[in-house]
């Protein structure tokens, strides 16, 4: 089963570089260059499976321990001082895009070995939005998932099964490689906020945005610390769109064990 | 001056350097508003606007200060927005939605009086409302 996912995706990453070289040999007759490039990129995306005892890559057809920020240690990340969000790298996504082309495309990274998701990275457009309504996610458990309530909170419970790319913008349902455990306030104030943004400017504009969300888990924890959220719009070449952002997965009043899920009011 | 400005349910007005969104519908709307005025915005406003709206625009880089009395200008960056700006007429077109921001407008205080209301379907938000202030307080059916 994981064998045949595996190359579906290895297929239609074939298809989408044909594409894509095909488009630059017609536009570009230095196509060379900018083929170069655009295998940076995708290794950018697909290498970063670290196993835990060091740096060393593995192979797609092996369970990663666990993946890693490419460019960020957690270290740098700033302490939560109050609002559920804060800008990294000068809001500046850390992705290569000078030589990108709107062409959609969603990757979904395999679960680590403790079944964590990794980044979810995706070229948006109008033609991944959705056309139907969300169906239930009640199915995917997440790791950390526990369903706990607590009066003050809006709608009642802590956890959300929360989308790393947004179903609004890309018509994910309950994919269990793009949902994780994260706050009703990260998932509501925050994460929200920037799908919103990219949404409407997908629908206003009919432009692309390169979009990648990570999921930041300390160690061995189930429960993300946050995740870092990048997009750049790419027929303005980040004029409309331009962001990266660590949002913070807390829930005002409460305490949570990243390792497990448990929590209390504080 | 009649400052017209676009917010979202948090008084966000930009993030990045960047709107937070623009639709279609609310630039029609203000040059429907502005009529046979020019509306007064800077370079990157007149940016959203399409290229036969361009001449209904007085575009310039020091537009705030060129709006005269009576003429409509459209501001985007809270920066511009000092608290010794007092318009006659403040026009809010908000969003509807929340979006994330780092620059935000002041909320209108007591010396402006609410004279309208209407909520609007736009090209890409489901529904937008707008609100039109007068400067002054109420006094019987005008405002003064």
């Amino acid at each position: 089963m994981r064998k045949k996912r595996l190359l579906k995706w290895l297929v239609l990453l074939l298809v989408t570089l044909g594409m894509y070289l095909a488009y630059q040999f017609h536009v570009n007759p230095e196509a060379g260059k900018t083929a170069e490039q655009l295998l940076e990129t995708i290794r950018q995306v697909l290498a970063l499976k670290k196993d835990s005892s060091g740096n060393r890559e593995v192979s797609d057809n092996e369970t990663p321990d666990s993946y890693e920020l490419p460019l960020l240690s957690l270290e740098e990340l700033p302490e939560y001082k109050g609002a559920g969000y804060v800008a990294v790298n000068d809001n500046q996504p850390y992705f290569e895009t000078k030589y990108l082309v709107p062409m959609p495309f969603e990757y979904y990274s395999e679960l680590d070995a403790l079944g964590r998701c990794g980044p979810a990275y995706a070229c948006l457009g109008k033609e991944l939005m959705p056309t139907e309504e969300r169906g239930s996610i009640s199915s995917v458990k997440p790791t950390g998932w526990k369903s706990t309530k607590y009066d003050w909170i809006s709608g009642g419970n802590l956890y959300n099964r929360c989308h790393l790319i947004g179903f609004q913008l890309s018509g994910e349902n309950a994919n269990e490689k793009n949902l994780i455990t994260g706050t009703r306030y990260m998932n509501v104030e925050s994460m929200l906020l920037f799908e919103n943004m990219v949404a409407d400017y997908i629908k206003e504009t009919g432009n692309h945005v390169l979009y990648r969300v990570w999921p930041v888990f300390e160690g061995n924890n189930l429960v993300a610390s946050g995740v870092l959220m990048e997009g750049w719009s790419v027929e303005d070449k980040g004029a409309g769109i331009c962001f990266n952002v660590y949002v913070y997965n807390i829930q005002p009043g409460v305490e949570i064990d990243y390792a497990t899920g448990e929590s209390r009011a504080e | 001056m009649k400052l017209i400005v676009c917010v979202d349910d948090n008084w966000g007005m930009m993030f990045n350097h960047r709107r937070q969104s623009q639709d279609a519908a609310v630039r029609a709307d203000m040059l429907c508003m502005t009529g046979k005025q020019k509306l007064f915005v800077s370079p990157y406003t007149a940016g959203q606007f399409a290229e036969a709206e361009q001449e209904r625009l007085h575009i310039s880089e020091c537009f705030l200060q060129e709006t005269k009395a009576g003429e409509y200008c459209f501001v985007e960056d809270p920066a511009l927005l000092s608290g010794e700006l007092r318009p006659e007429e403040l026009v809010l077109y908000g969003w509807n939605r929340g979006y994330p921001a780092d620059g935000y407008f002041t909320p209108p205080g007591q010396d402006y009086t609410l004279i309208s209301y209407e909520s609007m379907v736009g090209t890409s938000h489901p529904q937008l409302w707008k609100k039109v202030y007068k400067r002054g307080k109420r006094c019987g059916k005008s405002v003064c």
